[in-house]
């Protein structure tokens, strides 16, 4: 692992995500771009395993079929907060060996839907 | 009146911050406050939003030296925003931020405050001036204010620092999970390094490869100030740690096998600091090896009408604590869980009463309660939400958790949120928790 915080001049946007503090910035900021393209099958299966993963760990009161696929994760979207945010860290890292890091240009763009973590995850996983 | 200097660093080239791995000296650090102190607009109150720690370090010097005091609401929603500037009109923003959107007067930390060359000379404040009102949550609805004054926070964080036995001259990296808005991360990130001539590391990690790869470039000796979520999170990770040379958590007992598994990971002791906003930091136990609290020196505790109080040291008076206490011979103690009404959620604290009255202050809201989730639903971090049942006619679940959100911190909303016709009330108008577990139970 490099050790990343010694050339990071900048607070990077998502290190306001603990959950001792106020709710993040970024994530609300730029809203995600929307997918014209229609999904293809694996795609679709993955984002419905990812689906399940969350509701089941983060206790979701939604039936995991129920979650807009374009819908941001955050906020006012699935009304995700940053313990949630932890939380799908490690699920991401214990089912597909996954490390989030707050300094990837990529982070704000993960959490934009569940269609766009979904291809996050598929080209990142390790298992 | 007695004077306490603004910091303890013991040269000009004494280390006090580290920022994107750069040192900065106390010297370069006065030269940013007292620049700071010189531009801040003339308000009274500051709420510091800062989100580097060493911003937030430099404003609430600046703060002090200007006779400023420091506001820190435990959230920033709107309508805790909206009761800030109630209880003080002149209340400004200080934040690094430009797209902070908090609904005060806005003080941008300015990005040049490069200090013109200064002699070095650290300022003496008076002990008895209001450094930080700090707010809790309160039972009516509003935030209950209690005044810090800078003497008393000071002689605080000098016993932490003695305590943790890193008050020996070197100089020690303190690495914090916290948010220095929080009472912890405040007293033991920012106050501590001031007051112990450590240094505070500006950059605050969140997500676990983040914490691990700060702890593994944080110049040693290397001290992790965190929480029993964060500490979780960072073992459930699977990560390579590197070691640290102290590792400190608050903000909710942690259990004893995780301390146990912390000290074997980082081949070091675990300190666990007991304390809350009203008292300050008032106790600490190596929970590994003991579950008694050993108090500060000089603070004691004293029991009447079924509470506890703690008084003497850096106690300004008689303060009650929140949680139930079995006192030990020796003056030790045991803590057996919070007082019947106050909430814990991932170290954001506040009561029944507060998010009752919350809730029911919504329009359409004809009746509702908040109760304790099922322990069971718990994830990796250990975290369990709060439950509510509510009865609301024309809101939709959406509709009222858009609502409840403008009002309480984001961990305190409710899953599941339960739309019910009325409320299991009992004759007395009281909610048997059991008849509450059976609606949500019922609900799944």
């Amino acid at each position: 692992m490099p050790a990343r915080c010694a050339s990071a001049v900048k607070i990077q946007p998502m290190t306001d995500n603990a959950p001792l503090t106020q709710e993040p910035a970024p994530l609300t900021q730029e809203p995600a771009p929307l997918t014209q393209e229609p999904a293809p099958l694996a795609e679709i299966g993955l984002q419905r395993e990812i689906a399940a993963l969350f509701v089941q760990a983060l206790n979701l009161d939604i039936d995991a079929r129920d979650i807009d696929p374009q819908a941001p994760l955050y906020g006012d979207g699935l009304g995700l907060d940053s313990i949630d945010i932890l939380e799908i860290a490690l699920i991401l890292s214990k089912q597909y060996g996954i490390q989030l890091r707050a300094n990837s240009d990529d982070n704000r763009h993960i959490f934009g839907s569940l269609t766009q973590l979904a291809r996050y995850v598929a080209a990142q996983r390790t298992k | 009146m007695a004077a306490v200097p603004l910091l303890l660093h013991s040269s000009p080239a004494a280390v006090l911050a580290w920022r994107g791995g750069r040192a900065v000296t106390a010297h370069e650090f006065l030269g940013d406050v007292r620049s700071l102190a010189e531009r801040l607009p003339p308000a009274r109150h500051v709420l510091n939003v800062c989100a580097d720690r060493y911003r937030f370090a430099v404003g609430f010097a600046a703060c002090l030296l200007g006779e400023r005091a420091m506001l820190l609401p435990p959230t920033h929603t709107p309508e805790v925003v909206r009761q800030l500037a109630a209880f003080a009109a002149d209340a400004l923003c200080l934040t690094d931020d430009p797209h902070h959107d908090i609904d005060l007067p806005k003080f941008l930390y300015p990005d040049d405050l490069a200090a013109a060359a200064s002699p070095w000379r650290i300022p003496a404040i008076d002990a008895d001036r209001l450094a930080a009102i700090v707010f809790t949550s309160g039972t009516t609805g509003a935030p209950l204010p209690h005044r810090k004054t800078w003497g008393r926070l000071a002689a605080c964080v000098r016993d932490e620092a003695r305590r943790l036995q890193i008050d020996d001259g070197r100089s020690h990296a303190l690495l914090g999970t916290v948010p220095p808005q929080h009472m912890f991360g405040f007293e033991s990130t920012v106050l501590m390094a001031l007051q112990s001539g450590n240094a505070l590391i500006a950059e605050r990690p969140f997500y676990p490869a983040d914490v691990a790869a700060a702890i593994a470039a944080a110049p040693r000796p290397r001290v992790l100030i965190s929480t029993p979520v964060h500490l979780r999170a960072l073992l459930a990770a699977g990560l390579e740690l590197a070691p640290a040379d102290l590792v400190v958590s608050a903000t909710a007992p942690l259990a004893t096998d995780l301390a146990v598994k912390i000290e074997q990971r980082f081949h070091t002791a675990l300190i666990e600091i007991y304390g809350s906003t009203e008292t300050g930091q008032i106790a600490t136990r190596r929970t590994a090896q003991s579950a008694a609290w050993r108090l500060w020196p000089g603070v004691h505790l004293c029991h009447s009408a079924d509470r506890t109080f703690a008084l003497g040291g850096h106690l300004e008076q008689r303060t009650a604590l929140c949680d139930v206490v079995e006192p030990l011979v020796n003056g030790e103690f045991l803590l057996h869980g919070r007082a019947a009404d106050l909430v814990n959620i991932a170290g954001k604290r506040s009561s029944f009463a507060y998010l009752d009255h919350q809730l029911n202050a919504i329009p359409g809201v004809v009746d509702g309660a908040f109760f304790p989730g099922d322990p069971r639903g718990a994830g990796a971090t250990g975290v369990t939400r709060l439950a509510a049942a509510v009865v609301a006619p024309t809101l939709s679940a959406a509709q009222l958790l858009a609502r409840l959100r403008e009002r309480v911190d984001a961990a305190f909303l409710p899953r599941p949120l339960l739309l019910v016709e009325r409320l299991p009330r009992n004759a007395t108008g009281k909610l048997p928790y059991r008849e509450l577990q059976l609606l949500a139970a019922k609900s799944k």
